[in-house]
């Protein structure tokens, strides 16, 4: 890939492909750090902000069944629904998750909205989505979490989108480092987008290269052209088999603070994404081969 | 009477005046070898106090509690330079006193740790832990960030949450199997029936067999309680995996932090207490490495229970509060002349904090007494007495031999903010307060705790007596100032002049004053006159001229004064003869400048009871001194003339045209030739002017302010034209005070101006009235034609008067015929 096709790539995987940070935050209300992931991305692009809050409908037909009991926490004691509470509750919930939404976004001087909607939470983002978002989903913290099954529809949902997808895992390890990209491909949109933040963060870029020459300097084309200097880009070797292990060991000891993958198609399996967030305590942007044309 | 033994000069009326040579004394640096004082070696001002520096030796000496020196004098002295420069010659061969430091305690924060180390090695030390906190500040983030900590951190975590997340997605498989839906709630979760993992409407459940719903709400009754024991076994998971994590987060910070541990207590291996402290910033270190790691979650974890102004590091520094190190051998040697109580024993700072006010072991300042532990303190007892809480405060230290900070704030209860109460630091110094003796003596009479703490008197003599050997000390002295100051030196004439002005100040031509700052002035003058006049070296005439301007500045009320005896608007006349009338010389003393002051003073006499009125006293104008010099007066009287009868006398003394105060005794003999003048109707010289104090039996006495009182009288006689009758009476035990100026000298020689020593009254009226006393003959009379027989003639008519108007009573003021 020249100079030339790099920053057309750029322009596309950057600002010009992706408009807006679309941020789950019926999950991410429970973690600051994941709407301080979403904020950050959201400024080093360039991008509107907007946190979407789910009243889920299920919630609501809930309370209508004579025999529907809610047991509350902290204390662990039944009551019976009640559908004004349960309501009252819900738009509680959905302020607080606006106001920590405005007190991330209003430091780092982005644009934000905030919207509330109401359906099916592990559907409702996905559906919202478009080619030129990046949905963010915050895995929740507290294994209690499991029991509604929630998120990992949401997930589900996301990566069937035509949205890019960054995936927070709860307790992310550190919010500085390199920024590390699988890139299979000279059109692989995960460089372009890797190359377009860490230009931004002023990070150095990782290349997870398989060994390919061809692919190598094209690869470091295109980085040069996104404004990094030789100093700023590194390479490391991956193994043929796109695997999650072949990932992992490429990564090595390295610090980073983003992954960049390519949803499938030749990639690393969807699959394999949130076990890389899990392993390595960072956030996992998996973006669609689509945009890269 | 001749008084010949003064050097007198025979007088045609039987008096003698004094000759010049007695009218000042010249200082006689013959012994003393040098061109200026450039040539002259220096030396301090405590050589002319060899009592009161052998008295501060003493105390320095001493090394027992209560030891401490008061030193005196006059403000002029220059006590505290004296005291310095003794002080510094006694304490020069001790041993440098040890370093203070103040740390965090750990357990107490309120409460930091005072601890001592030998001279000069404190700043190592805070430099260490510095350098410590420094090293860890990059280690720990990166032993937190390590792979290896992560990857532990992350097998704890998922292996905890994997126990956690088994158990929920077992019931919720459970759950799916029975087609029961988990929802989550804002508050909780509840239950609903499913199809195909979703949740069933209620008017679609409504709608299911009954036996199918029923069936549902069993499923449902059987899930709850399971749901609830899940649930309930999260706390006990969450508090399994902080404990997990704290254990890695502590052995993780061990690592990291024990060897820069070690390396720190290397340095510091022979002084256990700081090895203590270095092993409790360790077991802080662990606990709170959140601050170097994460200090945004070391907030959200509550870790700033020990609130820190400024940054959460300085919790491991170290304030230096005392040290040696920039300091050459010897003790140290500390002026306080602000002694507020926070200069004095230290004092707590504090810094704003969103409002409230917050400190810690790093705000504490040092005071005086910090500073001068080991050596001595000098301390203004002015200064001392007029700050609030500061003399308690130092007897308190002084009394238990420690320093504690005290904050006055809260010692008056006005303050309502935590505040440290520091370790208290023990006190080895010697105290030396200095200042003037009125303080001292107070001190001594009415604090019962002050002669426990301060047991040696230095005492600074005011002047010393004038010998060859003073006199070269004191060109010595000057040639000092001279050079201290960077003054231009003066030559064998002007340190002879100022030596002479040293005796005038000292108002003694046989002594020299010590008030060494009235020296210095006039020398800093003096150069400057000297520089005026483009001269590199400052001669007689400069010194001369600083004298001048230095009476002219201050000379206003002087001039304003004498101006209005010239105009006779103040009456006193330097001619002629008047019965019952006397020039008397008093001085008036304003601020630095004092200048004598001729005021006539009359007397009228009548027949009475034997009353002298004292109109000064009546009035209230006059003090007891000068009372009593009245009232011996009538003891003179009684005396020397109503040897057979009562006195039968009623007499009135005024100063006349005083309008303000007057005290002493130094009129008396005035105010009795007045009244002799009044009762022998014989008129007194009013070219003369009298002073000095008289005794019962008519001897003459000492006053002071003889040369200015002199001057005072000359210059209204110079101004009206000096007439060559025109002179002073003064005590002849003055003649040794003698230091007039030259112009009233060379008057003298010319003849054109006299000074009169006299002896006894007698002498004084025979010169005053050019009559002869007289004395008693054989027959107990005194011969005709005497003063003292016109006057016991004149007290045997009044009693005569008053026999014959059967008057035994009289007294009243009215009643004069």
């Amino acid at each position: 890939m020249s100079d030339r096709a790099g920053e057309a790539a750029l322009r596309m995987a950057g600002r010009a492909a992706y408009q807006r940070v679309l941020l789950d935050l019926c999950n991410a209300a429970a973690d600051r750090g994941g709407i301080r992931v979403a904020a950050e991305l959201a400024r080093l692009l360039d991008l509107d902000l907007t946190g979407v809050f789910v009243e889920d409908t299920a919630l609501f037909g809930l309370a209508e069944y004579p025999f529907a009991r809610e047991l509350r926490l902290p204390g662990h004691e039944w009551h019976k629904l009640d559908p004004g509470r349960i309501a009252a509750e819900v738009r509680a919930a959905a302020e607080t998750a606006r106001r920590l939404l405005d007190e991330h976004s209003a430091p780092l001087g982005i644009r934000s909205l905030f919207e509330v909607v109401r359906g099916d939470p592990s559907g409702s983002i996905a559906a919202l989505s478009g080619t030129s978002d990046i949905v963010v989903l915050v895995e929740p913290a507290a294994p209690s979490e499991r029991l509604a099954r929630a998120f990992p529809r949401a997930w589900q949902s996301a990566l069937r989108s035509a949205a890019a997808v960054l995936l927070v895992p709860p307790r992310i390890a550190r919010h500085h480092g390199p920024i590390a990209a699988v890139v299979t491909s000279a059109g692989d949109p995960a460089l372009a987008t890797a190359a377009a933040i860490a230009a931004a963060a002023g990070e150095q870029l990782l290349l997870l290269l398989p060994h390919d020459d061809a692919l190598k300097t094209a690869a470091l084309a295109a980085a040069r052209a996104a404004g990094l200097g030789g100093g700023q880009v590194r390479t490391h070797r991956l193994r043929a088999a796109t695997t999650q292990e072949a990932v992992l060991h490429a990564l090595g000891t390295t610090q980073e603070r983003l992954l960049v993958l390519t949803r499938a198609a030749g990639g690393v399996p969807d699959t394999a994404a949130s076990h890389l967030a899990a392993a390595r305590r960072v956030p996992v942007l998996v973006v669609e081969p689509d945009a890269a044309g | 009477m001749p008084d010949n033994d003064l050097g007198t000069i025979p007088s045609p009326d039987g008096v003698a005046a004094l000759a010049p040579a007695h009218l000042a004394r010249r200082t006689d640096l013959a012994g003393l070898a040098f061109t200026t004082t450039a040539d002259l070696a220096p030396i301090d001002g405590a050589v002319v106090q060899p009592r009161a520096a052998d008295a501060i030796r003493l105390g320095s000496a001493i090394p027992v509690r209560g030891f401490n020196v008061f030193a005196i004098g006059a403000s002029g002295a220059r006590i505290r330079q004296a005291v310095s420069a003794v002080l510094a010659e006694a304490t020069s061969a001790r041993a440098s006193p040890p370093d203070w430091v103040y740390v965090n305690n750990f357990a107490v924060p309120h409460r930091p740790r005072a601890i001592v180390l030998p001279a000069g090695r404190a700043p190592a030390l805070q430099k260490t832990m510095q350098h410590l906190v420094d090293d860890l500040r990059v280690a720990l983030p990166a032993a937190f960030e390590s792979e290896d900590y992560q990857r532990r951190r992350g097998a704890i975590d998922d292996e905890i949450r994997g126990r956690g997340e088994r158990a929920f997605n077992a019931l919720g498989e459970k759950a799916t199997a029975k087609r029961i839906a988990i929802l989550r709630t804002p508050m909780g979760f509840a239950m609903a029936p499913a199809r195909d993992d979703k949740v069933v409407p209620p008017d679609k459940f409504n709608a299911w067999p009954e036996a199918e719903r029923q069936a549902v709400q069993a499923a449902i009754e059987e899930l709850e309680p399971e749901l609830e024991q899940t649930l309930r076994a999260m706390p006990r998971l969450d508090k399994e995996r902080r404990d997990a994590l704290r254990a890695l987060e502590r052995q993780t910070a061990h690592a990291a932090v024990d060897q820069s541990i070690e390396e720190a207590r290397a340095a510091f291996a022979d002084l256990p207490a700081v090895l203590e402290q270095l092993d409790a910033v360790r077991a802080d270190l662990i606990e709170n490495v959140y601050l170097f790691v994460n200090p945004h979650a070391a907030e959200a974890e509550g870790q700033q229970a020990v609130t820190r102004p400024g940054s959460p590091f300085e919790r491991y520094d170290v304030n230096v509060l005392v040290t040696q190190a920039d300091r050459a051998n010897g003790a140290p040697i500390v002026e306080e002349l602000h002694p507020t109580l926070g200069n004095l024993v230290g004092r707590v700072e504090y810094l704003s904090q969103q409002g409230a006010l917050v400190t810690n072991f790093r705000l504490i300042k040092a005071g005086a007494l910090h500073r001068a532990n080991g050596g001595a303190i000098l301390i203004d007892a002015r200064g001392l007495l007029s700050e609030p809480f500061s003399w308690p405060a130092l007897k308190r230290a002084l009394s238990q031999q420690r320093i504690v900070i005290e904050d006055v704030a809260h010692v008056i209860g006005i303050a309502a903010t935590v505040s440290l109460e520091p370790d208290p630091i023990p006190l080895d110094a010697k105290v030396v307060l200095f200042g003037d003796r009125i303080l001292y003596y107070l001190l001594a009479a009415l604090d019962p705790d002050f002669a426990q703490h301060f047991k040696v008197l230095a005492d600074f003599d005011d002047d010393t007596p004038r010998t060859p050997d003073s006199e070269a000390v004191l060109a010595r002295l000057v040639a000092d100032i001279a050079r201290r100051d960077a003054l231009k030196p003066l030559d064998r004439a002007a340190v002879a002049r100022v030596l002479d002005h040293a005796a005038r100040l000292a108002e003694d031509a046989a002594r020299l004053t010590l008030m060494v700052e009235l020296l210095h002035e006039l020398v800093v003058e003096a150069s400057h006159w000297a520089g005026v006049a483009g001269r590199a070296v400052v001669g007689r005439a400069d010194i001369d001229r600083a004298i001048a301007e230095q009476r002219r500045r201050a000379a206003r009320i002087e001039e304003r004064g004498r101006e209005m005896i010239l105009r006779d608007i103040a009456l006193i006349d330097t001619a002629g003869s008047r019965v019952g009338q006397v020039n008397g010389l008093s001085v008036l003393s304003l601020g630095t400048h004092a200048f004598g002051r001729p005021t006539r003073i009359t007397a009228r006499v009548r027949p009475g009871t034997g009353r002298i009125v004292d109109i000064e006293r009546e009035v209230e104008l006059g003090g007891p001194l000068h009372s009593k010099g009245v009232l011996i007066l009538s003891g003179f009287l009684a005396g020397r003339y109503a040897l057979d009868s009562a006195m039968s006398l009623s007499a009135s003394l005024v100063f006349e045209q005083s309008y303000g105060g007057v005290d002493g005794d130094s009129a008396s003999s005035a105010e009795l030739y007045t009244l002799l003048s009044a009762l022998a109707e014989a008129p007194l010289r009013q070219d003369l002017a009298v002073t000095g104090s008289v005794n019962q039996l008519g001897e003459v006495q000492a006053i002071g302010g003889v040369n200015e009182k002199i001057e005072g009288f000359f210059d209204i006689c110079a101004a009206r034209g000096l007439s060559g009758t025109q002179g002073v009476l003064i005590p002849a035990a003055n003649v040794q005070h003698l230091m007039l100026r030259d112009e009233v000298i060379e008057a003298c020689a010319a003849g054109r101006f006299a000074v009169y020593p006299v002896r006894t009254i007698d002498a004084g009226i025979a010169l005053l009235t050019g009559r002869p006393a007289g004395v008693r003959g054989a027959d107990g009379a005194y011969p005709e034609g005497s003063l003292n027989r016109a006057v016991e003639d004149r007290l045997k008519a009044f009693a005569a008067v008053r026999r014959a108007m059967g008057d035994g009573t009289d007294g009243a003021a009215g009643k004069e015929r």
